[in-house]
């Protein structure tokens, strides 16, 4: 199992060596980056980590409109896909334009929701498509019967703030807008709390492109570690609303070993709340 | 001509939409749908709404829209099979084994449900590909967007009324993480319209709740763009809607396609507004389709207007000679109030009630049952179908 993480300062690239790759993108065609890079940055990155072994994935982790097209297609003409491992496509239609720029073998399906049987999974096998992420919202039985019948490779967001809602509009604007708030819609130090759910604290965030709302805590799985090494391809510390220093901490419990006082300690330095997600945890079905 | 499209949560809601003008209707089956614990159709019932839709020319779509697990699957080329020999003119799916093993197993026609979210070309021809024959489209798209999508070699369904999901359809856990029901199993505990504080930090940012909700949708103002377009259907969303919003919200757009159709041009949209609102009860706007998607167009108030008109009753019979009309009570009425009667051919008209037996012809005041049976001489001519709302 390989691991993969964002960079949110690239100052500190070297401090996170220890993965076996990364994730990047430019705010333009991605969503929910830790940082942004330009076609340049990008195309040094590439040169620069795959010397040093590293694989790195392209991220364009956005819903399209086809006004926005020509303009993908540029900027993917300008990067170095010929070094990339993988791009992650949320949409089908840019799974479609990868397949018509013949770069079908680079695509990584992130379909969120949508990878939760084996059929779904492997939806784009046929293409030669380098892999598909499983579903958030699925069990570890699920996600080992999809392993049973993988095609190809088969990636996990591990650790991190999971996405559960994805939207077009600017929902934060729109509110400030609404009630004339004197607030920069962009930051990230937001969160939404419930009327009736006043301990959970779901971190929301807006970019050009939708709002974001957040699980309120962080899934982990060091407790699962063992078997998902046994069918995960690709397993992804994402460290949004984090840091750096963060992302070397828990890299480092992943490979080396769970250390409770480390965990403990992150958890009050970040403020934050670990689960297992739905590892254990099946969602229902409403039939009747 | 354009297909309007209506939905029916049961079959009574069916033979209503279908009379009513509606070119088509979808139903969810009870099983590999969402809403299915709203649905009445089984097999069964689906083949008898077929055989009716097909005795009008009309048609018959069932979802099978869930998004599924491996455990979820048994059982599924045999339902698809089912749905085959029903004669079912299409089904709409979201997941690729749902369609998959349709187009494998079956001659049935697949339409791609909104769930995938569709908004571009590049989905289009992905689907198509794929072997789908219509693609029900993304509710993000403004008349301006869906003008760049391609017509000719795919089908494009288009939603026009009813609900609109806050997230891309689909993409959604919301409920998964806050109640365990999942979204696309069926299970949408519609968390994005709870009421939320939004935080900077510690701090509250404001004491008004923070909007994830969005007004219904309601395209009046639309139709004749998207006939202009092209597109091959519009949809009116709402399965677990009340039977007189059904037969209101598709007789206005029946009237307003008609309209445009034969004169080129709509003369008054202000008509079409206020008849819906007799049936409507939530905010509405045209949702993404003008290409504004900013605080108009979300409910932050939690508040929705009321219908000004209650339904109170279907048209059973209308009986010529004696000018008595049959009716069956579906909610209160009595002697003096203000009623407006409408039907599918029959233009809104307005009567005071002066006179009402019971069955067995016994003077009565008061319909206070449900489903109980009156007779109303009217001072004009009724229709079977007909409905009943009093003004308020």
């Amino acid at each position: 199992m390989k691991y993969l993480t964002y960079v949110h300062n690239l100052e500190n690239i070297n401090d996170l060596m220890n993965v076996d790759g990364f994730i990047i993108g430019n705010a333009t065609f991605s969503s929910r980056l830790t940082s942004s890079q330009n076609v340049d940055e990008i195309n040094d990155l590439i040169f620069r980590l795959t010397k040093e072994n590293k694989e790195i994935f392209l991220t364009l982790n956005k819903m399209y409109l086809d006004e926005e097209i020509d303009e993908l297609k540029f900027f993917l003409t300008n990067v170095n896909t010929n070094l990339l491992t993988g791009i992650l496509v949320t949409d089908l239609g840019v799974v479609q334009i990868l397949i018509d720029l013949g770069l079908e073998k680079l695509i990584v399906w992130q379909g969120e929701t949508l990878s939760t049987n084996p059929f779904d999974f492997n939806v784009l096998a046929n293409f030669n498509a380098y892999g598909s992420f499983v579903a958030k919202e699925i069990t570890l039985e699920d996600i080992k019967t999809i392993s049973q019948n993988k095609k190809y490779n088969l990636f996990i967001i591990g650790h991190g703030h999971l996405n559960m809602f994805y939207s077009r509009r600017h929902l934060i604007k729109n509110f400030k807008e609404e009630y004339n708030l004197n607030i920069d819609e962009h930051k990230t130090t937001f969160h939404l709390v419930e009327n009736k759910r006043d301990n959970h604290e779901f971190p929301v965030l807006e970019d050009n492109h939708g709002t974001y709302v957040f699980r309120s805590s962080v899934v982990n799985s060091f407790k699962y570690l063992d078997q998902l090494k046994e069918i995960v391809d690709y397993f992804i510390i994402d460290p949004l609303f984090k840091d750096d220093n963060y992302t070397k901490a828990i890299l480092s419990m992943y490979q080396n070993g769970f250390d409770d006082t480390i965990a403990e300690n992150l958890k009050t330095s970040y403020n934050e709340v670990w689960d297992d997600g739905f590892f254990e945890t099946k969602t229902v079905y409403i039939k009747e | 001509m354009i297909e309007l499209l209506a939905p029916a949560g049961d079959l009574e809601k069916l033979k209503y939409a279908l009379i009513y003008g509606a070119d088509a209707v979808f139903i969810g089956g009870n099983n590999f749908s969402l809403r299915a614990r709203a649905s009445n159709f089984n097999l069964e019932t689906i083949k008898e709404a077929v055989d009716f839709a097909h005795s009008l020319n009309k048609k018959v779509y069932v979802t099978t829209n869930i998004i599924p697990h491996q455990e979820d699957l048994e059982g599924l080329v045999e339902y698809l099979k089912g749905l085959e020999e029903a004669n079912v003119d299409a089904i709409i799916s979201a997941s690729p084994v749902i369609i998959k093993t349709a187009l494998d197993n079956t001659n049935l026609e697949v339409h791609l449900s909104t769930q995938q979210s569709a908004l571009n070309n590049g989905s289009l021809k992905f689907w198509k590909n794929y072997g789908v024959k219509r693609i029900v489209l993304g509710r993000e798209l403004s008349l301006d967007e869906i003008e760049l999508l391609p017509r000719d070699y795919i089908d494009l369904e288009v939603f026009i009324h009813g609900g609109m999901c806050m997230s891309f359809s689909g993409r959604c856990s919301l409920s998964n993480n806050l109640t365990l029901r999942d979204a696309n199993r069926g299970g949408c505990a519609h968390s994005c319209r709870w009421q939320y504080y939004l935080y900077d930090k510690e701090m509250k940012v404001s004491e008004e709740y923070f909007s994830m909700s969005s007004k219904d949708l309601m395209a009046i103002n639309e139709i004749p763009k998207l006939i202009d377009l092209g597109v091959a259907s519009l949809k009116i969303e709402g399965r677990m809607k009340s039977l007189h919003y059904v037969a209101t919200v598709v007789k206005t757009y029946r009237m307003l396609i008609d309209e445009y159709y034969k004169n080129n041009k709509i003369k008054d949209f202000k008509i079409y507004e206020d008849e819906i609102f007799k049936a409507e009860n939530r905010l509405t706007s045209s949702g993404y389709l003008d290409g504004d998607y900013g605080p108009s167009k979300q409910l932050y108030e939690f508040m929705g207007e009321r219908p000004n008109q209650a339904f109170i009753g279907l048209v059973e019979d209308y009986n010529k000679e004696t000018k008595v009309a049959t009716i069956e009570q579906r909610n209160y009425f009595k002697l003096g109030d203000t009623i407006e009667v409408f039907g599918p051919t029959l233009e809104n008209r307005t009567f005071v009630l002066d006179n009402m037996t019971d069955e067995d012809g016994n003077p009565i005041e008061v319909a206070r049952h449900a489903q109980q049976i009156v007779k109303i001489k009217t001072p004009f001519p009724l229709e079977k179908y007909g409905m009943l709302r009093k003004l308020l």
